[in-house]
């Protein structure tokens, strides 16, 4: 017990690697530098541990299926991604479901032909356009394409309010 | 003046730590500045701190306990007490979440250690006569402690919904027909139904993460403080 203080010289357990000695003050800071160590690392591992893995799939582009399910003066809602997939005259849209306000999931209403947020009350065009209520600015429309007979939709690019999709 | 000097003599660490200035340079001031340290008896007899009278068991069913206490409230941030995502809920920790495989099993063994520390601990204190007068309170606290602990394996046995914990709670809640008078209605409190249910999943799940926690938090205080207050058998 005795041994490992101050400079003694000490044969048996208190003798270090390579010799050296190892005082009884420096094996406690060694021992509590492990220690922190341990429960900075247990920390770290605690804090990937609580963000999840895989929470969704974030490709942005969706295939929203052949255009013949969407006839001419159709408007309706593709869920997973909150837009709608509209057809006029000119073609096809993909506007924005998303309420430019404080971002609740707008309703289309047949009757007067536009989208109603159900929580303030904005309200909207066919094509997205503002009509009335506290909303900033009007939906985001976004690109739409044609590929290999079917609608493709790319959310993480907005298009302008007119652009259409022929097919 | 050296840092650390500069550092306990500063308004906030003043603020913060009871006492004279020089603290951290005085050992006894420290036990009685510091609540964790507090909760260290005053004055120990030296032979009664010899190792091998006690073996550190109630010690280390307590860091089973704080083990328990971090890793379970890190798995409530996914397990889900729903028939139906209970079992996938699980299995999600397992297998995808980082490091969820080490947390669940962390829970897992250390719940296992502690009923073993425990009980241990009760042999220990047995054999070395510490339940008599005046520590023999703290031996019954210990009793409802132990009961406590069960409990926590048992509720938390029904908690990954599958077929080895359906059938061992079924197993277990038939018992209590057995028990006269009160059986059915301690059945029915515990279920919330008649059958193991959605119902009975999330009374586990409550009496395992927010009923047992709390009383057995308060009876660990009162046990601990007791320890203090009557000082560690003497050999």
């Amino acid at each position: 017990m005795e041994s490992g203080r101050g400079s003694k010289t000490c044969s048996g357990p208190c003798q270090g690697y390579g010799g050296q000695q190892i005082s009884r003050r420096g094996f406690l800071w060694a021992g509590l530098g492990s220690l922190l160590a341990f429960v900075s690392g247990s920390f770290v591992a605690a804090y990937y541990y609580l963000f999840p893995p895989d929470v969704e799939d974030l490709s942005k582009v969706v295939d929203v299926g052949s255009p013949t399910q969407f006839p001419v003066g159709s408007v309706r809602y593709i869920p997973e991604k909150r837009f709608f997939i509209v057809h006029d005259a000119r073609g096809f849209a993909a506007i924005s479901g998303i309420c430019t306000h404080l971002g609740c999931t707008v309703e289309w209403f047949k009757v007067p032909k536009r989208f109603e947020c159900p929580c303030h009350g904005s309200f909207f065009a066919s094509d997205g356009t503002l009509l009335g209520g506290p909303a900033p600015r009007p939906l985001d429309c976004y690109e739409i394409l044609y590929q290999n007979d079917r609608l493709v939709v790319n959310t993480g690019r907005r298009v302008a309010k007119d652009y259409r999709c022929k097919v | 003046m050296s840092l650390l000097k500069r550092f306990t003599r500063s308004r906030v660490f003043q603020s913060v730590f009871r006492g004279d200035p020089d603290l951290l340079t005085n050992p006894a001031a420290v036990m009685r500045g510091s609540l964790l340290l507090h909760l260290h008896p005053a004055k120990v007899k030296k032979s009664s701190l010899r190792f091998t009278h006690t073996f550190g068991l109630g010690g280390t069913a307590l860091s089973c306990f704080i083990i328990l206490v971090v890793t379970g409230g890190l798995l409530m941030f996914y397990y889900v007490p729903s028939v139906n995502q209970a079992y996938d809920s699980m299995l999600f920790i397992g297998n995808k979440v980082f490091f969820g495989w080490f947390v669940r099993n962390l829970h897992r063994w250390s719940a296992h250690a502690m009923i073993i520390f425990v009980f241990v601990h009760m042999i220990r204190v047995f054999v070395t006569g510490s339940y008599k007068p005046p520590r023999e309170f703290n031996w019954s606290i210990g009793i409802a402690l132990l009961l406590l602990t069960l409990f926590f394996s048992y509720t938390g046995y029904l908690l990954p919904w599958d077929q080895l914990s359906y059938w061992g709670i079924n197993v277990g809640v038939n018992l209590l027909n057995y028990v006269p008078l009160v059986g059915q209605k301690l059945r029915l409190f515990l279920l919330g139904d008649n059958t193991i249910s959605q119902s009975t999943l999330i009374r586990f799940y409550v009496f395992h993460c927010f009923v047992l926690p709390v009383f057995t938090v308060i009876l660990l205080s009162f046990h601990f403080w007791r320890v203090r207050k009557d000082g560690i058998s003497s050999p």
